[in-house]
């Protein structure tokens, strides 16, 4: 899992102000002066299609070429090179393609060996494991990666030595790992407990140079200028430069233990925002871009753009106040209102007009990506205002005189809570507003400025009716992050305030056990009382929208890849036609 | 004379500077909260974790803990602490980021001062003609129009759909080209669409400003004395108007030169030009605390620093003015 770091379109925002300001009157006073302007916001758009109209479709080779630069653009930098200190996807784009671990993640979401001969012996407690290092991986420098480099990698995760590096990975890593070992190139990694993700997780672990870093203490680590400009890699690339606020570049590493890989280098390039991201795939200033749902068919009419759009380990939800200690927690608190609520919603619509049409409507906890989503999960909650009404009415919410259900003289009134920057969400809201008013609930929109009081209020706060908010998730199926009674305390992700020994007890069965036929089950079964309790409802499913230039092939990418923590077949196969 | 009453400047300027830091840490922490980025909202973490790390961070500490230890850490040791997002140096950051805004905004005022003397006092010449208006028009449209729409729109034009239709085309964004880029030519490829777009709001406003004082000083006493005396017109205006009038100029520049530091922070974000201006914006938007703060505290001291020179220069150019 990661923090939901889905970057925030400002361009709607940016559209309507245009519409307004075209509009206004003082633009043909100034007539003379505003000539070029009106040319601008008019004029462009009819130019440029005249334009579009006369490209062709590009031709293409399909045999690699060696050689050339892929410019990928985004509008987050990453943060750190050290793999250990950084956990967002954008430092992990960039680390992933100069360290690798024993283990990678396919593009089926399953372990393959990779620094490691084969994969792993398992001990039959599935508490060892047990892995062969391959004695033919070099670091960029040409001297060997030695079992050294490995448990030293895997200390900087668990070893007390290194209390104090901060970073995301050190809670887990000293919670879920006890030992790791080498014995000749044997290398033994020992979980503290039962852990079902555990290979999944420390499998892929990426590896850095003991030489380097072994010297340093944990603070030193935390600052260190390896963090910013490792001098060797392992993996595919090695690191060149970067600019920061600019672009990072890496070169091929051609001691690269499956082989060399076709591009030159590879560059990280710092682009302002989505808007950006587009204009600039448009004039090939860029290669890779991720866009927004909003310009989706704009990119799909460029000439020179493949775009690509797939599921992802990630929804938007909505959670409902369950606290009965608050107001909003006795109203919500009826699961009846609950299922009303979701059944008043027409969710394709909503798909349609905030998504535009880039992301699947929900039905479970988990995505049909995930191995263990259960397709026949019930009950499944289509658009039906009818059952919607029959559901308040049992609940005693009486239709009332102004359009509004009461109950003991109180009015249907919700707290809706979103941060008004994610223009996505704060649409969504407005739908619900207008839908669940044909209900008679009466559903106020609170608009709060930043996802930082949003955070604030689910984990620390929690005043809330119902709030929207995002997740990125990673491939396990594990959410207890987010559902477990644990994480009701404050600070935690439960701030709905959902607790269920039922759920709880499944949670923690389910990432106990080794056998994934039976987690499978449980996680079925934890779907289903999910799926009947509500105590959020888990919206869409968002897809990962990318824009890559013609002139790039074998740029497979895909939500196990760039999500899932497993870049190694990332950029293999991928190459570059010359720029013309 | 002078350096005393620079000295007596900088200590007023003082309390100015502590004031600015205490509002914007104020206005940070209430907007912002004690969210740390990647740390909070975070599922994989438990609560007691994240109880944890921020006590690592320190930012469990109360407000006037902390706000005591970052003045303490930037007025006594010079040390504006480290990114919360990537854990260097916040004074290192705008050192290396420094050099891309005197770039932009250096260009921009050159173009714009270029620009501005003589449209100002054309119009100051041709007071009431078509010319005039003609200029006056441009003017408010460069004061008027946004920054950042124009930008866009100049992005879409010479960029996006000159491209499109096989001109030369400029490129949308960046200092320089990401490959093989940095030599003369391909900087002022690059240069073009920020500085113009950036200078265009300088010249809006000082090229009336031009014109309103060079209109005051045609109509001193001295030039009317400078023609009897038999001197040509151009004459006149070149060597007795054009010093004078310019006087006012040297304060609105002295006024940008914090500009100069922060870097148009609108026209950098737009353009995605590697400066303070996108460093600070970037920061704010990933909630990055103390990155935001040392920016904003380096331009507080910017304008300072502005401030007191241009009263200096002021000095220079008007013999009038004397500093007692």
């Amino acid at each position: 899992m990661g923090t939901n770091a889905r970057p925030d379109p400002g361009f709607e925002t940016f559209e309507r102000f245009l519409e307004e300001w075209s509009r206004r009157d003082f633009l043909k006073t100034v007539s003379k002066s505003a000539a070029f302007l009106a040319f601008a916001t008019g004029g462009i758009a009819a130019l440029e299609a005249c334009a579009n109209a006369g490209q062709g479709a590009q031709t293409q080779s399909a045999t690699p070429q060696k050689g050339g630069t892929l410019i990928e653009g985004w509008s987050t930098e990453p943060q750190y090179l050290l793999p250990v200190r950084s956990s967002d996807v954008y430092s992990n784009v960039a680390n992933r393609l100069l360290f690798e671990g024993l283990l990678y993640l396919d593009n089926k979401g399953n372990l393959q060996p990779n620094f490691a001969e084969k994969s792993p012996d398992v001990s039959s407690d599935g508490l060892t494991y047990t892995f062969k290092l391959r004695d033919d991986i070099k670091w960029s420098d040409g001297s060997p990666v030695t079992p050294d480099d490995v448990v030293f990698s895997y200390q900087l995760y668990y070893d007390k030595k290194y209390d104090g590096l901060l970073g995301n990975a050190r809670p887990n890593g000293t919670r879920y790992i006890k030992n790791v070992s080498a014995n000749g190139n044997t290398i033994v990694l020992q979980a503290a407990s039962r852990y079902a993700p555990f290979l999944l997780n420390y499998g892929p672990v990426p590896i850095v140079p003991k030489k380097v870093l072994g010297a340093k203490t944990a603070a030193e680590l935390n600052t260190d200028q390896f963090n910013s400009g490792p001098p060797i890699s392992n993996g595919k690339f090695k690191f060149q430069s970067w600019a920061k606020g600019d672009k990072l570049v890496l070169a091929r590493n051609d001691g690269y233990f499956r082989g060399p890989v076709h591009l030159d280098s590879w560059v990280y390039k710092k682009v302002p925002d989505s808007v950006a991201v587009l204009q600039q795939l448009k004039t090939g200033e860029i290669d890779v871009g991720r866009l927004d749902p909003s310009t989706f068919s704009e990119a799909k009419a460029e000439s020179s753009l493949n775009v690509l759009s797939f599921q992802t380990f990630g929804f938007d939800e909505f959670v409902f106040q369950l606290d009965p200690a608050k107001p909003q927690g006795q109203i919500l608190g009826d699961v009846a209102v609950r299922q009303a609520l979701i059944y008043g919603l027409d969710r394709q619509a909503m798909v349609n007009a905030s998504y535009f049409g880039q992301a699947a409507v929900a039905n479970s906890l988990l995505p049909p990506i995930s191995w263990a989503y259960n397709k026949n999960v019930s009950p499944k909650y289509g658009y039906d205002t009818k059952k919607a009404g029959d559901l308040l009415d049992g609940a005693g919410w009486k239709m009332g005189a102004s359009g509004v259900r009461e109950k003991n003289g109180q009015k249907l009134t919700l707290d809706m809570v979103t941060n008004a920057d994610n223009t996505v969400r704060m649409k969504n809201l407005q739908i619900m507003q207008d839908q669940w008013k044909k209900i008679g609930v009466d559903a106020q929109i609170r608009s709060l400025a930043n996802l930082v009081q949003l955070s604030n209020l689910l984990t620390v706060d929690r005043t809330f009716g119902v709030l929207f908010i995002g997740y990125s998730l990673g491939v396990d199926p594990d959410q207890s992050g987010i559902w477990h009674s644990r994480a009701a305390a404050s600070g935690g992700n439960n701030g709905g305030d959902f607790k269920d020994a039922e759920a709880d007890k499944l949670f923690d069965d389910a990432v106990a056990e080794i056998d994934q036929t039976k987690r499978k089950a449980m996680y079925a079964q934890l779907q289903d009382l999910f799926a009947s309790k509500v105590p959020a409802c888990i919206l869409a499913y968002p897809n990962g929208i990318y824009g890559v230039n013609k002139r790039v092939h074998g740029y497979d990418l895909n939500a196990f890849w760039i999500y899932g923590g497993g870049f190694s077949p990332y950029m293999m196969n991928t190459w570059v036609e010359p720029k013309k | 004379m002078l350096w005393k009453f620079a000295l007596r400047r900088v200590l007023a300027a003082l309390p100015v500077v502590i004031g600015v830091t205490t509002v914007t840490f104020l206005l940070m922490k209430v907007t912002a909260g004690n969210y740390v980025p990647g740390l909070d909202l975070n599922p994989d973490l438990r609560p007691e974790d994240v109880a944890k790390l921020r006590h690592e961070l320190g930012v469990d500490q109360p407000l006037y803990i902390q706000y005591a230890q970052w003045m303490v850490g930037v007025f006594l040791r010079g040390d504006f602490g480290r990114s919360l997002r990537d854990g260097t140096p916040v004074l290192e950051h705008i050192w290396t980021r420094l050099p891309a805004s005197l770039e932009l905004t250096v260009t921009a005022i050159l173009i714009g001062v270029a620009l501005a003397i003589p449209i100002g006092v054309a119009s100051a010449l041709r007071r009431g003609s078509r010319l005039d208006n003609l200029l006056t028009g441009v003017s408010v449209a460069g004061f008027a129009v946004p920054q950042f729409w124009l930008g866009l729109m100049m992005i879409l034009l010479f960029a996006v759909s000159f491209k499109g239709w096989g001109l030369p085309w400029l490129p949308s964004g960046g200092q320089q080209s990401t490959i093989g880029g940095g030599d003369p030519l391909d900087l002022v490829v690059h240069l073009i669409l920020p500085a113009t777009v950036l200078s265009f709001v300088y010249l809006s406003v000082w090229s009336r400003f031009v014109r309103s004082s060079t209109l005051e000083v045609l109509s001193q006493d001295y030039m009317r004395t400078a023609r009897a005396k038999g001197m040509t017109d151009r004459r006149a205006v070149y060597v007795h108007a054009l010093r004078n009038s310019i006087v006012p100029l040297v304060t609105l520049i002295g006024l940008e030169l914090p500009g100069v530091l922060a870097g148009g922070l609108v026209v950098e974000t737009v353009f995605s030009w590697p400066g303070v201006g996108l460093l600070t914006y970037e920061s704010a938007k990933s909630y990055d605390f103390t990155m935001v703060l040392g920016t904003t505290t380096f331009v507080a001291m910017a304008v300072v620093v502005g401030n007191l020179l241009a009263d200096v220069l002021y000095a220079v150019l008007d013999p009038r003015i004397r500093y007692s």
